[in-house]
């Protein structure tokens, strides 16, 4: 009898253990989700280059009602003015973006990211891939 | 073996019952650290819970309205950056508090270069935080950075930081 206690015991705690574990990612994102890129000035095109470059184990559909979740942000570009050519030495433009990631279902942000890049080599490209690899790490857990 | 199935039926009940009472937790993982934002609801100025209803208690489902430049995608992700223990919602109908502000840049300029040998940019930004239901505001912060390293992420994490500092009491 108390053998049988002890195993019921046993499963119980392991089975809290998965509960506990799956109502506290409430806000990860599966891979293979369906997401959709809302327009951000063009931003969304970098976006979607970027997604497919760095391998992001998401499907980007072009319909929102399609969609699990919602990618949006906001991108600002600032080309090397003449002073920053002499006197920095630097051709590379000031890029700035950030994007959030948000659950259609449960209005909830999954993801958030801010990139920065003072010398970009590639522009908006860059940002766009800055985005890509860390959305993929979320993803993968990292 | 009755024992046995009768053992059975209470780990499942047990089982299904922690389901449910954990799906309809706040999404944090943070625990609650002071009143729950619906207790709040009661609060009003001037009475003994005026105190309590000035914080900002973690778990709080917060909406972030949007700013001019697209602030609010940096404060966002500020406040991923910072693990503030807030569920931020898009939705300003589900969320318990509001945070709005305003900012701004200030590109540096060819003097800012020539004599300051500086490129970064100079950010200004203020937020404020107000409960929903109350509609008290629960805590302000302004940031403003003269050589911004990363410009306005630098400005939205700080203002996340300074959030957590509040969600965690160190701040008044």
């Amino acid at each position: 009898m108390l053998y049988k206690v002890a195993v019921c015991a046993f499963l119980l705690y392991l089975l809290m253990q998965g509960t506990v574990g799956l109502a506290q990612q409430p806000n990860a994102i599966p891979a293979g989700s369906r997401v959709f890129i809302a327009p951000m000035d063009g931003f969304e095109t970098y976006l979607k280059a970027a997604l497919d470059k760095k391998k992001v184990p998401l499907v980007v559909v072009d319909s929102r009602e399609q969609a699990d979740f919602e990618i949006t942000g906001t991108s600002e570009t600032q080309k090397a003015g003449a002073a920053k050519i002499i006197i920095m030495g630097s051709w590379h433009s000031r890029e700035e973006a950030s994007v959030k990631v948000t659950n259609l279902k449960t209005s909830e942000i999954a993801f958030a990211y801010s990139v920065h890049k003072e010398n970009s080599a590639h522009g908006k490209q860059s940002s766009a891939e800055a985005c890509a690899k860390h959305l993929k790490e979320k993803i993968e857990g990292k | 073996m009755a024992n046995a199935k009768a053992m059975l039926r209470l780990v499942a009940v047990i089982w299904v019952a922690t389901l449910t009472a954990y799906s309809q937790q706040p999404s944090s993982t943070a625990p609650a650290q002071s009143i729950e934002p619906s207790a709040q609801s009661d609060a009003r100025p001037g009475t003994g819970s005026e105190q309590e209803s000035k914080t900002v208690p973690a778990g709080s489902r917060v909406f972030v309205a949007k700013m001019e430049g697209g602030f609010e995608t940096y404060v966002i992700a500020g406040l991923q950056k910072k693990n503030v223990p807030v569920v931020v919602v898009a939705d300003r109908d589900k969320a318990d508090f509001e945070i709005s502000g305003v900012s701004e840049s200030e590109k540096a300029g060819w003097a800012k270069m020539l004599f300051m040998g500086s490129q970064q940019s100079r950010e200004q930004s203020s937020i404020k935080v107000v409960n929903i239901k109350t509609g008290i505001v629960v805590f302000a912060y302004s940031v403003n950075k003269g050589n911004s390293y990363r410009g306005k992420q630098s400005a939205g994490e700080a203002c996340a930081k300074h959030i957590k500092e509040k969600i965690e009491g160190k701040q008044n």
